[in-house]
């Protein structure tokens, strides 16, 4: 990727995404995350959850992944901004979706130029989780 | 209702609202303080397998240094679980968490808001940081069906040279 082939309204690649009851015990565990919600099921039911709660910061990190992935070595993450909307469940299929929203040639403080994306998690049930990234261009 | 139910719902109120108390209001301006760890490279390795997320930045110095930084790179949202509290289990909420800090208002339930993040520099193996959290504002707002506030709180992180690194804003809805 370089800049040339940077345009407003251009969508990225998809990334796809299946967690699974791992997927989520990992998380909880690196971030030292010990609400039950995320691996007890029973409990999970008992707040009126269908299943164990996928981990919104896991989503938000999905938001980064797309963009960073994408951008390979050419760029960097720079802000992100993001809303969790719907609440996400273990063993559901999920799709990362992005577009750039503008590519900006004025310059950061360290003068470089910047990308801006919108993205979102959808689910099974529709958008899961909404937010917006700037890169900064290396 | 969802998050994104609430704010289309959400108008802001005019006057008081029963929900924001003044016990509730002398929170604004509250400042709390969270200090990390050095992060180190296992950190990085649990976080990279819990995330499935190897790029190269993160694995490869040769690949960060090509790109001009110093050394591979700790993934940007890894720094968030550096300063989560390490509680006893006896100080755990019957959910599992540890106690939010969290105003005093309504029935004092909440759900998380909008999460927001500059990444000043990229952080490296080694750095430490301290967080400087403000209780910026409590917005009261009307609902259709449900009236709630927006509270929003307000971080910067420093390294330990005492360099600004990461601003941080997130908002809670409590009700």
């Amino acid at each position: 990727v370089t800049s040339d082939d940077m345009v407003a309204g251009m969508s990225l690649p998809l990334l796809r995404k299946a967690p699974n009851e791992a997927s989520i015990f990992f998380y909880s565990a690196a971030t030292w995350n010990g609400h039950r919600i995320h691996y007890d099921r029973e409990y999970a039911r008992s707040e009126g959850h269908q299943d164990m709660v996928l981990q919104g910061t896991l989503q938000g990190n999905w938001l980064v992944e797309l963009v960073q992935s994408w951008l390979g070595v050419r760029g960097r993450v720079i802000r992100l901004k993001y809303r969790n909307v719907r609440t996400a469940y273990v063993n559901q299929d999920f799709t990362v979706k992005g577009t750039i929203t503008k590519v900006s040639g004025a310059p950061t403080a360290e003068g470089r130029a910047t990308a801006e994306f919108e993205v979102v998690v959808e689910g099974p049930d529709g958008i899961t989780t909404r937010g917006e990234i700037v890169a900064e261009l290396l | 209702m969802s998050v994104d139910d609430m704010r289309k719902e959400g108008k802001a109120m005019s006057g008081d609202s029963d929900l924001l108390s003044d016990e509730a209001r002398s929170w604004i301006g509250l400042e709390l303080e969270m200090k990390s760890e050095p992060i180190t490279r296992r950190d990085v390795e649990e976080y990279l397998v819990a995330s499935d997320d190897y790029h190269p930045f993160y694995t490869s110095d040769e690949a960060a240094r090509a790109a001009g930084y110093h050394d591979r790179l700790v993934p940007p949202l890894l720094y968030m679980h550096t300063v989560r509290p390490r509680v006893r289990q006896s100080e755990l909420t019957p959910d599992g968490s540890t106690q939010d800090r969290r105003p005093p208002v309504g029935n004092r339930q909440g759900v998380a808001g909008e999460l927001e993040f500059e990444f000043i520099r990229p952080l490296y193996v080694g750095d430490s940081l301290v967080g400087k959290r403000r209780l910026d504002s409590l917005e009261p707002k009307h609902g259709a069906r449900q009236s709630f506030v927006v509270c929003t709180w307000k971080t910067e992180y420093f390294d330990q040279d005492g360099n600004l690194v990461i601003r941080e804003r997130n908002s809670q809805i409590l009700y």
